[in-house]
């Protein structure tokens, strides 16, 4: 008994001395030499091989950059942080990132009316094959989460009205879920200057009467945003209200007026923006600038 | 009797018992026609009338001048209310003329179509591929330079259940299908012709056989799903396969509908658009049965014509019940490629399912695709959005029959998924 188990053992034991010299003997003869600068620079990479610079790997942008065939800002999902460093590494002084976030123009979700009752695939990309899409709205929200899957930061969220939440403080701009969102093309998803202070939730372009038929939620182009802005920094362009955030001072005006609650805060010191998503005016922590809008209306 | 056949496919209940031996008959003029500018595959027409303007039947109202397109007729006399996106059956908004008719209509006379060479009479004349697939038939008529079309097959098969509006029309018009594929084969420079039809159709048989003449062959095929296919018939009747990624002109054939020969030969004998076809209302209906429709009826109107939809309606379908699409408006119109409205009750219409059905390995998707593809592999690669691992798997080889989701006893969504995989990897590049 006692035998046969010490020969089980000197067995084993044996074949992995053998296996360890043969993989020390390998681990020589085949070593690639790798560039130090190069190992350093994929370190300073977050590494997570999102590929939303439109590379294969997080190394394979190591390679390049240190080549030289890529700038130092080559990392999207990265940002300004990452950059510096990289440009420290490889001694570059040109590390000027154009931040941007991911936002959704869509505050529809529950309260968007159905066009049909549907089965099948649980993917917005499948059931926009069926009839253009399960929404009365041929532009909003279709909610089966694709954008959520395809985040390689895990920055968003689908919250119970079953529109994705995207968190700005996790997403890095990476564009990733606007390309992967069917409707990303119309700009239901889309990047914005990672300072933009408020959001439309409407992307529609439809006539507002067919559009309010479709969604209780939706942008009516009533201009009331677009007469009361103070700096000039909201117009409603071809139906809806778009704001220029190279004007927009983020004093909340917008937001205090319109009467869809469909301009939310994004970015803020006094309302975090998950909670203020969809609710307007009414977000916790939201002071608004006209008092009486309402009630002289 | 020969008994061609492709491997694979299914043999649904065919349910043609309702319809197939009702005679045509001309469903009644509507309170208003909507015509879609785009009832083709390719480049939608623009609208060349606007609201007010006085139409008369065989009139052009929308025209483009893309190669791959279709101009558009009225199918009455009347006058232009409206001009704007309407929904139709494939779910898409697209720009429409609604034409309220007159009371008083001829539907003998139209305005004739005018050319010398057939192609020409053809694309004037609008037509397309009346099975369903919508292909312009004047480009289908110019096989490419270099490939020698020796074969002209005329599709008779219907394989949908449900569906007899080809059937009744070979009854009817075997003389009209004849002229039609003769016109085909000559203006291609064919030798054979063979008309293709399954052998669920005796009467349909004989009729053609009787009318052929010389130089038509009549074949009859084995009644299965998806027999009607391109490629699937052409196999069964030449037993030649048409390389991947290439037109049926490579294997030296070229198909057209029966339908289709009809259009072409009244185009080119008679001058005549193509402004009504013969569509199937069947199921739950009151009167179910094949009419003859003005194109731009709205689907509402025409079950309204068939009596009505009896009892609690499940689904509405717009085709066949094995590929056409459920409906979620009746106000969408019939389009030239509109075959048939099944009307499904609670009972009979599949159950709605979501995709966390587990694949139980039983293979009967891999034995009923006709195209000899995987679809529960695809289905499993679309499921984790690997299109890399997809690609090797020829998703874009998917003819889209709907026999895997059929077959498949756990109800995956098998069509879905592999739609999904063939856009990602065509997306990817890949060639078609």
């Amino acid at each position: 008994m006692l035998v046969s188990i010490l020969k089980a053992v000197g067995a084993l034991a044996s074949l992995g001395v053998i296996a360890a010299a043969m993989l020390a003997v390998a681990a020589r003869k085949f070593h690639v030499e790798v560039d130090p600068l190069v190992e350093s620079v994929a370190s300073a990479l977050p590494g997570a091989n999102c590929g939303a610079c439109g590379n294969p790997s997080c190394f394979a942008v190591a390679e390049a950059i240190v080549a030289g065939t890529l700038p130092a800002t080559a990392c999207v999902a990265g940002g300004q942080s990452v950059a510096e460093v990289v440009a420290g590494l490889i001694g570059s002084n040109s590390c000027e990132v154009v931040a941007v976030i991911s936002v959704r123009h869509c505050g529809g979700g529950s309260n968007a009316v159905r066009a049909y009752e549907y089965g099948g695939i649980q993917s917005c990309n499948g059931v926009s094959r069926m009839a253009g899409g399960p929404l009365v709205c041929t532009t909003g929200c279709i909610g089966f989460g694709d954008c959520l899957r395809a985040c390689p930061f895990g920055a968003i969220e689908m919250d119970a009205r079953g529109l994705p939440v995207i968190d700005v403080v996790k997403c890095t701009g990476c564009g990733i879920c606007v390309r992967e969102c069917p409707r990303g093309q119309i700009s239901l998803l889309e990047l914005l200057p990672d300072a933009a202070p408020v959001v439309v939730r409407c992307c529609a372009h439809d006539k507002p009467k067919a559009r309010k038929a479709g969604c209780s939620m939706c942008c009516i182009a009533c201009k009331k945003c677009e007469k009361e802005c103070p700096a000039d920094a909201i117009h409603v362009t071809d139906l809806l209200a778009v704001v220029d955030y190279e004007k927009c001072t983020g004093c909340g005006t917008c937001v205090s007026v319109c009467p869809q609650n469909c301009i939310d805060v994004l970015v803020s010191t006094t309302v975090s923006s998950a909670s203020a998503d969809g609710l307007g005016k009414d977000a916790p922590g939201f002071v608004s600038v006209v008092a009486t809008a309402s009630v002289s209306e | 009797m020969s008994k061609a056949a492709f491997k694979g496919g299914v043999h649904p209940p065919e349910r043609k018992e309702a319809t197939s031996s009702s005679a045509t008959q001309w469903a009644p003029v509507p309170g208003r026609l909507v015509i879609p500018m785009s009832q083709h595959l390719g480049a939608p027409c623009q609208p060349v009338v606007a609201v007010g303007d006085r139409v008369v039947r065989g009139q052009v109202v929308g025209t483009v001048d893309a190669m791959v397109s279709a101009p558009v007729h009225s199918p009455v006399s009347g006058e232009v209310t409206a001009v704007g996106p309407w929904l139709t059956a494939g779910g898409t908004r697209v720009t429409s003329v609604t034409i309220v008719p007159d009371a008083e209509q001829d539907l003998d006379s139209f305005v004739p179509v005018e050319g010398d060479d057939v192609r020409t009479l053809v694309r004037a004349a609008g037509i397309v591929g009346m099975g369903g697939a919508t292909f312009p038939s004047a480009v289908k008529l110019t096989p490419p330079k270099g490939l020698d079309v020796s074969t002209v097959i005329l599709n008779g098969c219907e394989c949908e259940p449900f569906l007899t509006c080809d059937h009744r029309l070979m009854l009817e018009e075997s003389e009209r299908v004849v002229a039609g594929a003769r016109i085909i084969a000559e203006t291609v420079g064919a030798k054979r012709v063979v008309i293709g039809i399954e052998a669920n159709k005796p009467d349909a048989i004989a009729a053609m056989q009787k009318a052929a003449g010389d130089g038509v062959e009549i074949l009859s095929l084995v009644t299965r799903y998806p027999q009607g296919a391109e490629k699937q018939l052409i196999w069964a009747l030449l037993r030649r396969e048409v390389p991947h990624g290439k037109l049926p002109a490579a294997a030296g054939a070229l198909v057209h509908n029966v339908a289709t020969a009809v259009a072409i030969a009244d185009a080119v004998e008679l001058h005549k658009p193509l402004m009504e076809r013969i569509v199937t209302v069947t199921g739950r209906v009151a009167r179910p049965g094949n009419y003859r429709v003005l194109l731009g009826t709205l689907v509402s109107d025409l079950l309204e014509m068939a009596g009505g939809i009896v009892g609690e309606p499940g689904r509405v379908i717009a085709g066949g019940p094995m590929t056409g699409p459920a409906l979620g408006d009746l106000d969408v119109p019939i389009a030239k490629g509109s075959s048939g409205i099944v009307v499904l009750s609670p009972d009979e219409a599949a159950p709605l399912v979501d995709d966390d059905q587990p694949c139980i390995r039983c293979g009967r998707c891999t034995e009923g695709c006709p195209m000899f593809l995987q679809p529960f592999q695809i289905g499993t690669q679309a499921n984790r959005r690997d299109w890399t691992a997809a690609e090797p798997l020829h998703p874009v080889d998917c003819i889209e029959c709907g026999v895997c989701s059929y077959v498949c006893p756990t109800k995956r969504p098998l069509l879905q998924l592999i739609r999904l995989a063939k856009a990602a990897v065509i997306a990817k590049g890949a060639k078609l």
